[in-house]
Formats: structure tokens, C-alpha cells, sequence
């Protein structure tokens, strides 16, 4: 079980090797015996898990022809809301408020049959790039424990490659999908701006914020992909993408891959380099050819991220005043008096530096010359990926500059933590689908893994799937 | 970065309506923050002439719809429970003024 990718599992259940009640009840024996350690989890949902289980296993003795995921156990990042249960996205403001509606994404993966195991940890509101954020607990990397497990989607990333869910849910706003995911040796795909769904979502950065999958192969995100995506009304920023339209596989031999040279500069660690560089060599033995390609504006996406993002979460944030959610604080004297208490008993220490930081680049004085500013050279980065697809169907690059760090040892720096989201913010201020998936038969020196990054082109979703497919055939034979 | 000081970050607490605890902890914020936006001036080498902002990540434009209660996911009971203090179907908000 520790292993076993989603399309097994439906063998599996076919095949009667095994119930999905059984799998389920053995998965949460799993997290109380070893999450003491990881702290991937913040809340296990064993009651619903087993009935959902037991749903699965019902229809497939009635000889239904049951949906791919069907009794298939997954773990849900805690800012996704499911109706009934604890969300808290990390935060103490959050503590005791209960989801009173499911998200688009629930509804949609309890239409396929999934089995819910829990909630996972991540930074507060999905803001860092450690889980080191969240105000509850330390979520630690499964392959090495003094290490971080990267964020913000961690315990997303720490269950499933810690064998203690099949596959998750997380959110990716800057990277926080695909650097965990790189950090964990597992696969993270942040789809299109709004090929998902974000209503139940709890809002950090609108405009960037997107709902993925992180799963052990790129299959199992395709599959988890196309249970989760379409237009929905609730969200009007949601899409529908044609995923009919991928290249084939054959075709695949045809494209051209760009290596943008701004990633591949000082930034990157050497035992990365070496590491995404031999997953480009296994991809040029597909066929396909590659070509340089020049993203000017790289070097800026960074500060623009950091300008633009903490300005929405700012705005976004404000909604948590002690009236609506939750309410933390007994004491208070009047409206003003209890936003103050309950805001500052409720926030943690990096959420209040960037709803400052937002708060700072949108008053009055400094709106243009940062806010605006920012968003202008957001326009100069979207017209640097247009450019390049007009002469390379897809991207190649690092997904981040190392490989997992030590736990604590960023954590007093917000800016050297920032740093870590170099190679993923771009996808997110372009709107771009890009995936990260652990290079094969590759460790660091400390035998940590690494992820490279497929990046698309918008709405191509299926291309950067279906090459990494390819790549996952080529070094498992 | 001269205009990044101490005053300039009680300002910005007062306006995100939370406090920041001790002084040490408020030095801490200002000298990230002179640190941060340092970062930011790196932009001041762009040149955006003639460049519109880009407002969104959004690839459609949006869709209106009639001014309907559409949202069946959130029942009453649903919403009231949003409010943590509400009395037989009213929300309960503290005194404003």
C-alpha cells in the first residue's frame, strides 16, 4: 500500500486483492501510528473515510462500473473546505471553524467515489515555503526528518510520499504545489489559472492562487486532473480546457523543448543542475529536440510576486475580523476592540508581515511605484513566455534552486526563504500550467531528490502531462 | 530607504487592525521590511512605458448573471453558522460606535 499508485489501486479493488475499507482503515492506522513523527496531518477524518470506503466497496459488489477513483484514499489540504469538517488553513483565527458547504473540488472527487483520510498541514493561509508557518504544528520531511518538507502544501507533499495517503490535494499560489513536491521526491502539478475550481478554496492571492494534485506519477495527477477541472459557475474565473488537444505521444518527437537560460544561472545549486540536467538528456533520448530560449524578465518575477501577492492577501485576509468564521477572543469592548484582539491573537508572525507588506504597497504614496509598477512588469514576464511559445511548445527548468533545506534554517530570514519560489512564481503570474516531477535515479549527496519543472503553454495543460508520462515509461524500463 | 522607519510601520499596525507585541519584535518587522523593499527597488531598472497592468490571471473575460440567490451549497443554516454569535436567525455584531 505504501507505494501503490491510483491506477493499482483500482486494479486492486477490481481484482478483489483488497477492499477499499480495508485500505482506508489500514492508511489511518498508518497516520496514528506514524504522523507522531511527520505531522502531515492535521485532522484525520475516520468517520467519514470509512463510510465513503464502504460506498466504494458497495458499488463495485452491485457491478458497477466504478470510476477510477473510486475508494481511492486521499489527503486534502486544510484551506480546501468539506462540508462538516474542521478548516483552519493553518491558522489559529481558524481554530474551531467548521466548512459549511463542500468546495467545487470535494463535490467533484466525492461524485468519482474518493475516500477522504484527512486534513493536511500547511503554512498559515499557505503562505511560506517550509510549513514551517502553520500555528499548529512542524510538519518534517518524510526522507529525512531534520528537513523541511517545503510548503506551503507540506503535509499534502509529506503524505503521500510518506506512503500515508495514495494521493492529495494541495494549492499552488507561487510554487506551493511543486516545491514540496520536489522536496519530497513526489509529483506536483498546478494546472492552468482557473482550469480548477476555487470556490471552497480559502482565498490567499486570487489572481494566482490554483488547486492541483500532488501524487506519485504524473498518470495519477492526469487522472485526479480530469476528475477536478471545468468551469464552474461558482468561480468566474473557471475554464474549460480541451484535454483532447494534448500532443500525443508520438508527436511528442516533433516538439521543441525551450531551456530558459535565466534558469540556469548562478541561483541553482550544482548537484540540481546535474540532477534536472540528466532528466533533460532522458527526454532528448525521446526525440525531442531543445533549444535556449531568453525569459528577460526572470530575473524581476520575484519582487513582482512579492509586491502583487501580499497586496491580495492583505485584502483577502481582512474578512477574518471575529465576526464571520470564527471567534477567538472573548473580551472586547467594542467592533474595532475585537477585530484588534482577534486578529492579533489569531495571525502568525509571517501572515502579519505580509498583510503589512500589502498594506504597504497599495496605501496611498506607494501604490505606483510598487503596486503598479508590479503589475506592469507582470504584463513584461506574460508577453516573455507568449514570446517563447511562439517558438518552443513547452519549457523546461528546475522546479527549485535546492533541494530540501533544514528545518529552522531559513526561518529567521523571510527574504532567503522567498528565494526558494525563484523558479515557480513565473508559471504563476503567466496563468501557466507546470508540473514538477522528481528527476529518476537521482539523489543529492545528502540523498535528497529533485524536481524538474515542465511548464506549458496556457490552457495546454495536457502536453506537460503527457510528456512527463512519457518520461515516467522511459526510466521505469 | 529613508522612509521606512518606525512610524511608518505603527501606521501600517494600526491600518491591518492587529498589534505587534514588543518593541523587539517591531524592530524585527522593520528591518525585514527595509530588507524586503530594498528587494523591490530592483524594479526601478524596468522600463514599462507604454505598458498597461496586468490586472488578473484570467484567461476569459468575466460572465454576469441575473442578480439571483444561486448558491444552493450555502443554506441559511450554513450561513448563520459563518456568524459564531448569532440569536434565532439574526447575526450578532458587536456595538459600533
Amino acid at each position: 500500500m505504501k507505494d501503490i499508485t491510483i491506477r493499482e489501486f483500482n486494479k486492486g479493488l477490481k481484482s478483489k486483492k483488497f477492499t477499499a475499507l480495508e485500505a482506508a482503515t489500514n492508511l489511518l492506522d498508518g497516520v496514528a501510528d506514524s504522523d507522531k513523527e511527520i505531522g502531515a496531518f492535521l485532522h484525520t477524518l475516520n468517520n467519514k473515510a470509512l463510510v465513503q470506503a464502504e460506498k466504494a466497496d458497495l458499488a463495485l459488489a452491485k457491478g458497477d462500473d466504478i470510476e477510477m477513483l473510486s475508494g481511492i484514499p486521499l489527503a486534502i489540504k486544510d484551506n480546501i473546505l468539506i462540508k462538516g469538517e474542521k478548516a483552519t488553513s493553518g491558522s489559529k483565527i481558524l481554530e474551531e471553524y467548521e466548512a459549511s458547504y463542500d468546495a467545487t473540488v470535494i463535490e467533484k472527487l466525492n461524485d468519482s467515489g474518493a475516500v477522504f483520510l484527512g486534513k493536511t498541514n500547511m503554512d498559515e493561509f499557505a503562505m511560506g515555503s517550509s510549513t514551517e508557518n502553520s500555528g499548529f504544528q512542524i510538519t518534517k520531511n518524510p526522507l529525512d526528518k531534520s528537513r523541511v518538507p517545503g510548503g506551503s502544501s507540506g503535509g499534502s507533499a509529506a503524505a503521500v510520499a510518506s506512503g500515508m495517503s495514495v494521493a492529495a490535494l494541495g494549492s499552488d499560489t507561487g510554487g506551493s504545489i511543486r516545491q514540496p513536491a520536489a522536496f519530497c521526491g513526489v509529483v506536483g502539478f498546478k494546472p492552468t489559472y482557473g482550469a480548477v475550481s476555487r470556490h471552497g478554496l480559502m482565498a490567499m492571492a486570487s489572481s494566482l492562487d490554483q488547486i492541483g494534485p500532488i501524487t506519485r506519477t504524473v498518470d495519477d495527477s492526469a487522472l485526479i486532473f480530469n476528475a477536478i477541472r471545468g468551469k464552474d459557475k461558482y468561480d468566474a474565473t473557471s475554464i474549460d480546457i480541451n484535454v483532447s488537444e494534448g500532443i500525443s505521444p508520438d508527436d511528442m518527437k516533433d516538439i521543441t523543448l525551450g531551456v530558459p537560460k535565466e534558469y540556469f544561472s548562478d541561483g541553482l545549486s550544482k548537484e540540481v543542475r546535474i540532477g534536472v540536467e540528466k532528466s533533460l538528456e532522458t527526454l532528448k533520448r525521446l526525440g525531442l529536440k531543445t533549444k535556449e530560449i531568453s525569459l528577460p524578465h526572470t530575473e524581476y518575477a520575484l519582487a513582482v510576486y512579492y509586491i502583487i501577492m501580499p497586496a491580495e492577501v492583505s485584502t483577502n485576509l481582512s474578512r477574518y475580523d471575529g465576526i464571520r468564521y470564527s471567534r477567538i477572543t472573548e473580551d472586547f469592548d467594542d467592533l474595532q476592540d475585537l477585530y484588534i484582539r482577534q486578529r492579533t491573537k489569531g495571525f502568525g508572525k509571517e501572515t502579519k508581515r505580509r498583510v503589512l507588506l500589502g498594506t504597504f504597497v497599495l496605501s496611498s504614496g506607494h501604490y505606483d511605484a510598487y503596486y503598479k509598477k508590479a503589475q506592469k512588469v507582470r504584463r513584461l514576464i506574460q508577453e516573455d513566455f507568449d514570446e517563447a511559445f511562439s517558438g518552443v511548445d513547452m519549457i523546461f527548468a528546475p522546479t527549485t534552486p535546492t533541494a530540501a533545506f533544514k528545518i529552522g534554517e531559513k526561518s529567521n530570514d523571510p527574504l532567503e526563504m522567498y528565494m526558494s519560489d525563484i523558479f515557480t512564481v513565473p508559471a504563476n503570474l503567466a496563468g501557466l500550467p507546470a508540473i514538477s516531477i522528481p528527476v529518476a535515479d537521482y539523489k543529492t549527496q545528502d540523498d535528497l531528490p529533485v524536481g524538474f519543472q515542465l511548464i506549458g503553454k496556457p490552457k495546454r495543460d495536457q502536453d506537460i502531462l503527457n510528456l512527463g508520462m512519457l518520461y515516467e515509461k522511459e526510466t521505469s524500463s | 530607504m529613508s522612509n521606512i522607519n518606525k512610524k511608518l510601520i505603527d501606521h501600517l499596525i494600526s491600518l491591518a487592525r492587529f498589534e505587534i507585541g514588543s518593541d523587539k519584535e517591531k524592530e524585527e518587522i522593520l528591518e525585514d521590511f527595509k530588507e524586503i523593499v530594498t528587494y523591490f527597488d530592483s524594479l526601478k531598472r524596468v522600463n514599462v512605458k507604454g505598458i498597461e497592468p496586468a490586472i488578473g490571471g484570467a484567461f476569459e473575460k468575466n460572465v454576469l448573471r441575473d442578480d439571483d440567490s444561486e448558491n444552493d451549497r450555502l443554506e441559511r443554516k450554513g450561513i448563520e453558522k459563518h456568524f459564531p454569535e448569532n440569536d434565532n436567525g439574526y447575526n450578532k455584531v458587536p456595538t459600533v460606535f
